[in-house]
């Protein structure tokens, strides 16, 4: 999700050279970056390093203009189709209800 | 199980259901609550439960229940079908117009006569039923080694295969609590092979508490249905066990759980259960129904007496889709056209209909015949007066005699005349003789017993816990022969005889402990029984003192057929002690 295309191609590049995770970039640079290289889902850090990492993740985010508490929550929930009433996945965008694909453009 | 497709069809109003009840008031056992409420279901499957006003009702048969509550079916989590003296189908047919469509049995007098084959009778007579029969591996066969000879013996092995079994779902009481503290090897390995298989182990004590009760509980066995009172019940509630709550009349311990719910709010550990109802309680008072009816009338409230014999006895049991109306389970729920009064006006069973207005709708049948060594289980020979002479020596006999139906003994000197005691002319005092029935050996003993009444004849039954030997009990050696051999002929049961006649016979021909009869009809026949004994001057619950008089765990001496048990020593006394001349005099003088 981004702003600006090489801030995109920034933070996805990072976070496939970690092996997954989660990374903001701004300024076509990345400024924090949390790695999950265990199925791109885990870290194998303890939970007061994640929590001190993720912390730094969720500062950055909110200083690039994500005001929520969680800047993640959304993100993570925006590509679940099953959470009413849209969602948006590698395979388009997806009306929760009908549990079909909706075109993006008309 | 209902067919996938069509219950999720008929879950979403896109097909009829089966069955629609509308117009009634759910108990919801869950929440506590009741409310007007349409049930769906489709098959044996509650397919929804929607409100009172649902327009989309459609189904191949719409019941109006207006002025009923619905309940779920009653689930007895401990339970003996024995006790009632009727075969599974009669059993079913006796208890489902009651409301109880399911049962967790212990079949454990069974498998005392007649071992595996006991078990595995009983589970294969409840097939097909109405009834929902699960089983629980009996594993006090018999209840005390070496004391008594009963038909069997289970050891780890016995209670691994019938584990086996898929509707086996766990161990049935395990009385030899003692065993498990002190850790003797039978128990042992029995309990080790429960846990190991992660069955369900049910449990039996007797005043235990502190360290040994602690004990127990850590060797996995956690629930035990003691009569207890309230603080009793919430004592063990703490520690985390499943509190049996027996609602039968010999030990109705109702009233101490209505006192425990006004002292401790919900209570989440107990389980409505009745172990033992003779066939006369059944038709008179209920099956598990009573205890419900009892818990409301002392001021439960409906929802939570219901609860303690559906939704946690299922939980209990492990049968997560029984026990709660609610879409997916399956469809046993009762129709209450008086909830204060439970009283059932119907009862369905996996979505058909069983029972109407306290009739079956169709008797239940059964495909399964019980085995020849069902049918002749009583292995004495035909016995004669001579079989019930004490013979003695010397010229006289310290006789030791039950006093209190077993729970003292007294002595009392006897003259010894032409080799016999004579304790005829005492007319307080009667016989009793205890002869093994199972063909495994040809013990036989006897003790005398005073003041139990009886003034003429003999009393004789087959079933006697927990060995079911020949138990015969008579102020006259030819009328015990007489009894005896009635029951020998009739293949068990109960018998009451005096002057050569027989005044009533209960026959039990399986295993002579059962009939296959209607359980009305048992209850006629053992009517006829204790007023028979009655006449002979046993008024007194004649069939409670011939049926408990050998089990050598009640305190605190017993007869069995291999002698007088101490049982708080775990150790046989002489009945008789026989006094030569020589001692006689010493003693005169």
């Amino acid at each position: 999700m981004g702003r600006s295309a090489e801030d995109m191609a920034a933070a996805a590049g990072a976070v496939a050279a970690a092996g997954g995770g989660i990374a903001y970039a701004r300024d076509g640079r990345v400024t924090a970056e949390l790695p999950l290289p265990i199925g791109g889902l885990m870290s194998p850090w303890g939970l007061e390093e994640m929590v001190a990492r993720m912390g730094l993740l969720n500062d950055a985010m909110r200083a690039g203009g994500m005001e929520y508490p969680q800047p993640l929550g959304p993100i993570f929930a925006m590509a679940l189709p099953v959470i009413p009433d849209y969602g948006f996945t590698d395979l388009g965008l997806v009306d929760v209800t009908r549990q079909e694909r909706v075109p993006l453009w008309a | 199980m209902a067919n996938y497709e069509r219950l999720l069809q008929a879950a979403l109003g896109e097909a009829p259901a089966d069955v629609v009840i509308t117009g009634g008031l759910l108990v919801n056992v869950l929440t506590r609550e009741i409310y007007p409420a349409t049930v769906g279901i489709c098959e044996d499957t509650i397919a929804y439960v929607t409100g009172a006003e649902d327009a989309a009702v459609q189904g191949a048969q719409v019941v109006d229940a207006r002025g009923c509550w619905l309940t779920p079916g009653l689930i007895d989590a401990h339970m003996h079908i024995e006790s009632t003296h009727a075969t599974p189908r009669h059993f079913a047919d006796a208890v489902l117009p009651r409301g109880v469509t399911c049962v967790a049995q212990d079949p454990h007098e069974m498998a005392n006569v007649l071992g595996l084959e006991g078990v595995h009778a009983m589970r294969r007579a409840a097939v097909g039923l109405p009834l929902r029969v699960l089983t629980l591996a009996s594993t006090c066969v018999p209840s005390v080694p070496g004391m008594e000879t009963s038909g069997a013996e289970f050891g780890a092995a016995e209670i691994d295969a019938l584990l086996d079994e898929p509707d086996v779902i766990g161990l049935a009481e395990v009385m030899d609590f003692w065993g498990v503290i002190r850790q003797k090897p039978r128990v042992t390995e029995i309990v080790k092979v429960g846990r190991a298989r992660g069955a369900l182990m049910t449990g039996h004590i007797r005043q235990l508490g502190g360290r040994e009760l602690n004990t127990y509980l850590a060797a996995g066995i956690d629930s035990d249905h003691e009569q207890l009172d309230a603080a009793g019940i919430l004592a063990r509630s703490r520690l985390g066990m499943t509190v049996e709550i027996c609602c039968c009349q010999a030990r109705d311990t109702i009233p101490a759980a209505v006192e425990a719910w006004r002292m401790g709010g919900p209570l989440d550990a107990v389980v409505f259960v009745t172990d033992d109802i003779p066939p006369q309680e059944l038709i008179s008072a209920g099956h598990l129904d009573q205890g419900v009816r009892r818990a409301i009338q002392l001021g439960m409230p409906a929802a939570e007496a219901v609860r303690a014999a559906t939704l946690l006895p299922a939980r209990r049991l492990r049968q997560y889709d029984l026990g709660l109306i609610a879409p997916g389970r399956k469809a046993d729920i009762l129709l209450i056209d008086d909830l204060n009064a439970f009283h059932v006006a119907a009862t369905m069973v996996d979505g058909r209909w069983a029972a109407r207005g306290g009739q079956m709708l169709v008797p239940s049948v059964s495909a399964y015949d019980m085995p020849e060594l069902a049918l002749h289980s009583v292995h004495v020979p035909p016995l004669s007066a001579e079989d019930f002479a004490v013979v003695g020596r010397g010229s006289r006999a310290r006789a030791r005699v039950l006093a209190q139906r077993g729970r003292e003994l007294n002595e009392r000197l006897l003259p010894v005349q032409a080799g016999q005691v004579g304790w005829q002319d005492q007319a307080d005092l009667a016989l009793v003789s205890v002869w093994h029935r199972h063909g495994r050996t040809q013990d036989h003993a006897s003790v005398l017993l005073e003041g139990c009444g009886l003034q003429r004849g003999a009393l004789a039954t087959t079933y006697a816990h927990d060995a079911h030997n020949l138990v015969v009990v008579g102020r006259d050696p030819a009328d015990m022969a007489a009894a005896a051999n009635a029951l020998r002929e009739a293949g068990g049961g109960y018998a009451a005889v005096c002057g050569g006649q027989v005044l009533a016979l209960a026959a039990l021909p399986v295993a002579g402990i059962l009939a296959d009869r209607p359980v009305a009809e048992i209850a006629v026949e053992f009517a006829q029984f204790c007023a028979a004994a009655g006449d002979l001057g046993v008024s007194d619950q004649p069939i409670k003192l011939l049926t408990s008089l050998p089990l050598p765990v009640v305190p605190a001496f017993r007869p069995t057929d291999r002698g007088l048990v101490d049982v708080q020593r775990q150790t046989f006394i002489p009945a008789f002690e026989f006094l030569d001349e020589e001692t006689t005099n010493q003693e005169a003088r």
